[in-house]
């Protein structure tokens, strides 16, 4: 199911709305380090967990940031979202932790626009 | 990545290492691990198990292929290729094919506890245990472990994929979860715990550009259940992303896949039904590195107690430093051992390296090997590097392995010994003098004093001198410095070691009286550390003469100018009894040739030696031409002809592992023969200047084969008032 965008937090950075988005909103404007996707199907006395995480390592600039999921599409691949987030944990880096999706493929979107996507890997 | 090669080199392969794989099952027919499955290998739930029960993942073939897939033309090969693999299944019956979100293999405890109890009955060095899960508060693995552990088995186990950042709540965004895997899962987490004796690891992943995955679990430090601080001591980081290994067939894990038509190469499986290779990533592949390790580590040092098999591949790990905060538990990978990655990167070169304090056992003494790295100097030069001496040694480590001592390698070669050019520069500039009154001759020199700043109290050298008196049959002559004149010549610009030079500073005296056209003379010496006393028989004519000598010669500071007793953690010193005999010519009224050579019997003191003879021998000639004064010298210094050293050394392990020792006769001959030429020119410049030009050349210094040839030169200007 599509979630709607929150828009909340676009309309208080208000770049956003700038005609022709030819300067990213400071949600949008960051520069990424490091990109990765991962299911973890150690074997053990419970089982694999399958336990998913996307990280997306950015340079801090401040603003703390989560996914907002978007759904899985026919092609297996798992969409988020950036959104604005507020604890310190959200700096620097921008994590999305789930139970149950195994997706081949993740794109990430920001301000509607795709600005990377990571093969998911298997950690066993 | 992890530097095997060295352990290869030194004949590492895990061969006779038996090495249990507790995981689910392992296709012994694979190409690459035909030979590697013992027949002992077993299912702890076959009973229950179903036909069509089988791991499509391969999990327990893909671990098994990086320990020991076999040394080929096919792909890749395991770290310990020769090691023998006892393949226990204990996945929980048809848990491995269950679908959905709690799908996939599961451990029960008590079938992990019976599948440990069972290696250790079959005689396993090293268990490995890829996998974990969250900690619970059933001991009964832990308790098996602990079995193992008592019973001298390692446990290698893997420290979870666990690892993910504090992330928002899937569920309320305004919750944070915390991160997870901050330190390893169970059973890892028992690594430095109390009853583990120091044989448990817990192994975390690197990726191929050597950082710490982020889905691996840190090494923590002491949270969670029944966590210790201890464990990140025992927690080491191996390859776990794009590891290449032995799988299944590809019918097995992608059976939807259609079979390849030909030409096509991907999106399709081979049409054979053996297995096949892939890339994985995971903790549960950086544990058998570990394993692997280990098992290359027990075959190549049966001697080390498990325990220390592991001790040197934790303490010779490549620290892993990242000053940025880490990913999961938020703080720096600081040097040396940390909670973000334990001791570091596992190292193999360095963890087959001496380790610690090293030592030989000679004549039943325990020393350092330390002691024996001294350089190739005086008349022994490298004997110690020779086949035959020192290199017959093995000496060990912290660990009690035993190394052969490479002493070709280790032992540094000599430095030539280039007279110092500031003493003969202020010999040069110091003051001369000397009066003759009847038969007393006196002569006095004082070289000059060189004030350097940076030495308080600072002595002026001392001064020189030379009296003589002559009587009708004889004459007495003492002094300090310089010596007695000899007939034969010698270099000046090159030191012989263990020599006095023309700047000692100890007193001499000799008496001589004539009988008849010979003269019979007795003479003594003594500089420092260093005496020589002795008889002598000379005719001295005016075109030519000859002296023949008999000395003892003392030295308490040095092996004859190099280094013996002091090797096996005595004092240098030597003794000889030399033979010399020398003489001089003027064919010519202006051309004077000259030589000398001894042969000396030496003793060394302290040590067990037989037979040791030296020799020692110049030339030299000398001419008065239109351009002035020119002269040649040829000489070979005291070197070492003849002789052993012999010492009891432990040279090797017998086939029980028990050190051997013998006795060895060390050739103390070198392996080369230093020879010094020196020509020198002395001519007049207008204004009554003393100009001179003195060139030398010494090849294979210190008597060393190989030794770099060295060159000197010396010009100077004087003028006497």
């Amino acid at each position: 199911m599509k979630r709607a965008f929150p828009l909340l937090p676009l309309a208080l950075t208000g770049a956003c709305l700038m005609p022709g988005k030819a300067t990213p909103s400071p949600l949008c404007n960051f520069s990424i380090t490091d990109t990765s996707a991962w299911v973890n199907m150690m074997p053990g006395p419970g089982g694999p967990p399958r336990n998913l995480t996307v990280v997306v390592e950015i340079e801090d600039d401040g603003l703390s940031r989560r996914f907002e999921p978007q759904g899985v599409d026919e092609s297996g691949t798992l969409k988020l979202d950036v959104v604005e987030w507020g604890p310190k944990e959200g700096l620097g880096k921008i994590v999305y932790r789930t139970r149950g999706h195994q997706p081949e493929r993740v794109e990430i979107f920001c301000d509607g626009d795709l600005i990377t996507s990571t093969d998911v890997t298997t950690a066993q | 990545m992890i530097s095997a090669s060295s352990a290869y080199a030194a004949g590492a392969t895990g061969n006779g290492i038996l090495i249990a794989v507790i995981d689910t099952n392992t296709d012994p027919d694979h190409p690459d691990l035909t030979g590697r499955i013992v027949s002992a290998s077993f299912d702890v739930n076959a009973a229950t198990r179903g036909a069509d029960d089988v791991d499509s993942e391969g999990h327990g073939t893909l671990v098994t292929g990086v320990i020991a897939a076999n040394k080929n033309d096919i792909a890749g090969h395991g770290i310990s290729f020769e090691a023998d693999i006892l393949a226990i299944r204990a996945d929980r019956p048809g848990s491995c094919q269950e679908t959905g979100d709690d799908g996939g293999c599961k451990f029960r405890d008590a079938d992990l506890a019976r599948a440990i109890d069972a290696a250790i009955s079959n005689g396993a060095r090293i268990i490995n245990l890829s996998l974990g899960g969250e900690p619970d508060t059933d001991p009964s693995l832990e308790n098996a472990i602990r079995r193992a552990t008592a019973a001298g088995v390692l446990v290698v186990v893997s420290a979870g994929n666990e690892a993910a950042p504090a992330a928002p709540n899937e569920d309320d965004p305004s919750i944070t979860d915390p991160a997870t895997g901050t330190s390893p899962t169970e059973p890892a987490n028992i690594a430095g715990a109390a009853g583990t004796l120091g044989r448990v690891v817990a192994v975390g992943s690197i990726d191929l550009n050597g950082v710490i995955s982020d889905f691996s679990n840190r090494a923590g430090n002491g949270e969670g259940l029944n966590g210790t601080a201890n464990t990140k001591n025992y927690y080491i980081l191996a390859p776990g992303e794009g590891v290449l290994t032995t799988g299944p067939d590809d019918d097995v894990i992608f059976p939807d896949q259609p079979t390849c038509s030909p030409g096509q190469s991907s999106g399709c499986n081979d049409d054979d039904d053996i297995g096949d290779y892939y890339r994985v990533n995971g903790t549960s592949f950086a544990a058998p590195y570990v394993s692997g390790a280990l098992a290359l580590m027990l075959d190549v040092f049966p001697n080390m107690a498990p325990e220390d098999a592991l001790a040197a591949l934790l303490n010779s790990a490549q620290d892993y430093i990242d000053n940025n905060p880490d990913l999961i538990r938020g703080e720096a990978a600081g040097v040396g051992v940390d909670a973000v990655s334990g001791v570091g990167i596992l190292d193999l070169a360095a963890a087959f390296a001496p380790q610690g304090a090293t030592s030989f056992t000679i004549d039943g003494k325990v020393q350092s090997t330390a002691l024996a790295i001294a350089p190739a100097e005086g008349a022994f030069g490298d004997w110690a590097s020779q086949p035959g001496a020192l290199g017959e040694l093995v000496f060990t480590d912290k660990f009690n392995r035993a190394y052969r001592f490479d002493a070709a390698a280790i032992l540094p070669k000599g430095e030539a010994r280039i007279a110092d050019f500031d003493q003969r520069a202020d010999s040069m500039a110091g003051q001369a003098h000397a009066f003759r009154q009847g038969p007393v001759t006196f002569s006095w020199h004082q070289a000059a004093f060189r004030d350097n700043p940076a030495i308080p109290y600072d002595e002026a050298p001392p001064a020189q001198f030379t009296a003589q008196y002559l009587f009708a049959s004889g004459g007495v002559e003492f002094g300090r410095g310089f010596g007695a004149k000899s007939l034969a010549p010698e270099t000046s610009l090159i030191n012989e070691a263990g020599a006095r030079t023309g700047f000692s500073d100890g007193g001499w005296a000799r008496y001589s009286h004539d009988v008849g056209d010979m003269s019979f003379e007795i003479f003594s010496s003594d500089d420092e550390d260093l005496a020589v006393s002795g008889i002598g028989l000379s005719r001295i004519q005016r075109d030519w003469g000859w002296r023949a000598q008999l000395s003892n010669i003392q030295d308490d500071r040095t092996a004859l100018g190099g280094y013996v007793q002091s090797r096996f953690g005595g004092e240098d010193r030597s003794k000889l009894s030399a033979y010399a005999l020398e003489g001089a010519w003027r064919p010519l009224n202006k051309l004077r040739l000259s030589a000398g050579m001894e042969a000396a019997s030496v003793d060394l003191p302290g040590v067990d030696t037989s037979n040791v003879w030296t020799s020692r021998w110049s030339i030299g000639a000398d001419t008065i031409t239109a351009i002035g004064s020119l002269g040649l010298v040829i000489a070979q210094p005291r070197r070492a002809e003849t002789g052993t050293l012999n010492f009891e050394g432990v040279t090797g392990l017998d086939e029980t592992f028990n050190f051997i020792t013998r006795t060895i006769n060390a050739p103390l001959t070198p392996s080369g023969r230093e020879i010094n030429y020196e020509a020198r020119w002395g001519f007049r410049l207008p204004g009554h200047i003393n100009a001179g030009f003195t060139a030398a050349l010494s090849t294979q210094p210190n008597h060393v084969e190989d030794a770099d040839a060295a060159s000197v030169y010396w010009f100077s200007l004087s003028k006497n008032w």
